[in-house]
């Protein structure tokens, strides 16, 4: 299964919410959709949860189109919102009844499937409970069950980690693996970019509407950057290194750190490959010579500008 | 029990619970675990029973008067009414608007439940708290029975009109909870709503005690009771069918045909009802059913006008794909499939059907008396069709020309305000410069030229009907181009030549 968006646009009035947005993801990846507030993460997630219509543009979900067949979409589409919609009066284990009765399920496979679905979301214990008594963790893990109900082929899920303790985080990392490794495609907006990069197979990067980036994390990590970093460790004198490497060409810049020296190399793998048989066949017998990767954090924070629109 | 017997209940009960909506099964859980329902139907019972209990036990005229049953009967069925009319719709309208927020769109909107099973479900709903309060209610008001004066017939009649009286209310305040408005203008328009219910419950209750006085078990029997019960559950319940239809295109996806249901339903009981006034005028000697026919549906197809200045212009994928191959089955569907032009086509079909029905029905009924009213009224509503014509297609050309920015959707507020100015604009003008305090003569009439309304003013007729068929052609000559590509358009996509954008 392939989800692909393609060419989405958002106007709200002359503010472009979403501007021209395309990628694509498929079955058993987990993509980080990350942006600052207002880059149009969840207007775009919307559009894919048939929530919003475009204002020009498509997003297909295993080739069935968000705007011109969206009922047929939401069957592959499970969503999970920032927050659950306000539900007084009405219990975990009714509330999710009531879904899977929407979704058509019937009689005994309904009593089968939300039982499965509290039990795989942890909500067996606190199923009578109503929805206004839970805690901001209990409420995201009851949207997710929600989401599950018809078993979609896709989850979107915008913010879920938000306003959640370290250990409901860590739980949620947990089902979001789970989720993957039986073949969803998981979309999954968040602001904690090391959360992301834990569970992420991929991520878009958008600001102001636009994507800066996308791919998948391994690449982007190391193709973003012009520059390397990295950290050698040799035998003997480490800052005679040092001043050697200081004036060595392509090396932009070094420090002493710790027992190693830091070089920060201007250009690619290649060029990393270079400083070391430099180095080698002047004689320094190394012993280490690693890069030092960027993380998500640094990437976001190198390519985004944090405007709000 | 014996254990096939238990079986079969069981498999009963699974099949009852698989077959109830599933919007009943949320509401009435939610409504039976609400703070605020059960308080309002205990505050409901304690009133009743305060009532009741005051008049039996504090008043002399409970064994005395005549009409100690009516008058109690009057007062509960005054309350649970009130109560019905302000809390029903009212909860149903707030809860589905609540949830169809823009902010907070409630999930199962998104689920593979269908739009009309939503609106079916929240009209059910609304039936089942409905009847709650009724049911808790019931027995206060037959105990009447055995007060003076009253009999049971009159007790069940009065409770079905209310009860159903308050259901229609219900559908009406769904469409406005449907409507893709705003807050601000949702809030204007269920205040509207407010002040039409409140007209609704003092013209019933002011019946009641008539209806009362004289007793409906009695009139079981007569023809005229049950023509006037029947005809005002007929056009109640075709508004409620229209609203109903409404509703459900306001909620379905805008890339689907919404208005073929619509279309198909009005076209339908344009037929059903023609047909049974028809009968009923020739039966009963009188053109009064026809004429009342002729003017409420002409009404409906004239405000269609609007609807189809707002909808959609251009096809999508998914309505083309459901267009036929064959000519003669595209020339059909057109007029019933979603777009501006198709719609336009199908109000002014229907409502020159509904003028040539007319026609027909006065050459082959040329002698009965009356005719000469039934043909001004068509007259009259032709008139009003062409300069509703032109103020929509006025407002819908101002809009694309001066106002781009907003949406197609707000084409009929840009008529409606064409309308209010053609209005009264020119009559200002003239009373303030030219007429002074002479403006009720008959030149004034001059000055009404902008209003659709204006066909009362007899001598100005001609003038009118020039104005408005000369306008609606003005606009046909200039749309021509427009229309002729959009019929040229309407073909079934072809998925080879035409990929996906």
């Amino acid at each position: 299964m392939k989800i692909e968006v393609v060419n989405l646009k958002k106007h709200f009035g002359s503010t472009r919410a979403v501007d021209d947005v395309s990628f694509a993801f498929s079955s058993g990846q987990v993509v980080g959709f990350v942006g600052p507030n207002g880059a149009g993460k969840t207007t775009t997630m919307r559009i894919l949860a048939t929530l919003d219509e475009p204002t020009a543009g498509d997003a297909l979900i295993d080739g069935v189109s968000v705007v011109e067949e969206p009922e047929r979409a939401r069957r592959l589409i499970g969503y999970v919102p920032d927050s659950l919609p306000g539900h007084r009066d009405i219990s975990v284990h009714e509330y999710l009844d009531f879904f899977a009765r929407a979704y058509s399920l019937k009689g005994a496979q309904r009593e089968k499937v939300v039982a499965s679905v509290e039990e795989f979301t942890n909500l067996s214990g606190i199923r009578d409970k109503t929805l206004n008594a839970l805690s901001k963790g209990m409420k995201q893990r009851v949207s997710l069950a929600r989401a599950l109900l018809h078993d979609p082929a896709t989850l979107i899920m915008d913010e879920p980690a938000a306003g959640l303790d370290p250990r409901a985080r860590i739980e949620l990392r947990e089902l979001i693996r789970a989720l993957s490794s039986q073949g969803k495609a998981v979309l999954i907006s968040s602001h904690i970019l090391t959360e992301l990069a834990e569970v992420c197979d991929g991520a878009v990067i958008i600001e102001h509407g636009k994507i800066l980036m996308a791919g998948r994390v391994g690449e982007l990590l190391t193709d973003n950057a012009s520059r390397r970093v990295a950290l050698i460790r040799v035998l003997g004198d480490r800052e005679e290194l040092y001043r050697e490497l200081l004036q060595t060409p392509g090396v932009e810049s070094a420090r002493l750190n710790g027992d190693e020296v830091m070089a920060e190399v201007n250009g690619d793998d290649e060029a990393l490959c270079a400083l070391l048989a430099a180095l080698v066949g002047r004689g320094h017998r190394v012993i280490e010579f690693k890069q030092q990767r960027a993380n998500l954090e640094e990437i976001f924070m190198s390519v985004t500008k944090g405007v709000v629109q | 029990m014996t254990a096939e017997s238990a079986l079969k209940a069981n498999g009963f009960r699974a099949w009852i619970g698989d077959a109830i909506n599933p919007i009943v099964v949320k509401e009435m859980r939610q409504a039976s675990q609400s703070r605020f329902v059960t308080a309002m139907l205990m505050t409901l019972l304690g009133i009743q029973l305060v009532a009741l209990g005051i008049y039996l036990l504090f008043s002399d005229e409970a064994t005395t008067s005549f009409d100690a049953g009516r008058q109690v009967f009057t007062v509960l069925l005054g309350v649970v009414f009130g109560a019905g009319m302000l809390f029903t719709p009212l909860y149903t309208a707030i809860r589905l608007a609540a949830e169809r927020s823009d902010a907070q769109v409630d999930l199962f909107f998104i689920t593979t439940i269908k739009p009309r099973r939503i609106i079916t479900g929240k009209l059910a709903a609304a039936t089942a708290i409905n009847s709650l309060m009724f049911s808790a209610c019931l027995p206060f008001m037959t105990l009447t029975y055995f007060l003076r004066g009253i009999d049971l017939p009159s007790i069940f009649l009065l409770m079905v009109i209310c009860f159903l009286t308050i259901i229609a209310c219900s559908q009406l305040a769904i469409f406005v909870a449907c409507m893709p408005i705003n807050r601000i203008f949702k809030i204007a328009l269920g205040l509207v709503c407010l002040i039409l219910f409140f007209i609704i419950y003092v013209a019933l209750m002011s019946s009641v005690s008539r209806i009362l006085f004289f007793g409906v078990g009695s009139q079981f029997n007569s023809w005229e009771f049950w023509q006037v019960a029947l005809t005002a559950l007929g056009v109640v319940g075709a508004l409620c069918g229209l609203l109903f239809f409404l509703s459900v295109a306001l909620i379905s996806p805008h890339a689907a045909n919404r208005a073929l249901p619509t279309r198909l339903y009005l076209t339908a009981v344009w037929l059903a009802s023609g047909i049974i006034a028809s009968v009923w005028s020739a039966r009963i000697g009188n053109y009064e059913p026809v004429d009342i026919w002729m003017v409420l549906n002409s009404i409906v197809f004239i405000a269609s006008l609007f609807v189809a200045v707002s909808e959609r212009d251009t096809l999508g994928r998914r309505v083309r794909l459901a267009i036929p191959v064959s000519w003669w089955k595209r020339f059909f569907t057109f007029f019933f499939f979603s777009g501006s032009a198709s719609a336009l086509v199908w109000a002014w079909v229907m409502i020159g059907l509904t003028l040539a029905w007319v026609g027909a029905w006065r050459k082959i009924f040329g002698s009965m008396n009356g005719l000469d009213s039934l043909g001004d009224n068509a007259t009259w509503m032709s008139g009003v069709a062409a300069y509703i014509f032109c103020y929509a297609a006025c407002g819908a050309l101002l809009r694309r020309r001066l106002f781009s920015w907003v949406g197609i959707e707000l084409n009929w507020l840009f008529g409606a305000v064409l309308i209010g100015i053609g209005a009264i604009i020119p009559f200002l003008i003239g009373v303030l410069f030219f007429l002074g305090s002479n403006w009720q003569l008959e030149e004034y009439g001059y000055w009404l030229i902008g209003n659709p309304f204006a066909w009362w003013n007899k001598p100005f007729r001609s003038l009118y009907a020039a104005v408005g068929i000369g306008g609606a052609a003005i606009i046909v000559l200039m749309c021509r181009r427009w229309f002729i590509e959009r019929v040229r358009s309407f073909r079934p996509l072809n998925i080879d030549t035409e990929p996906r954008a």
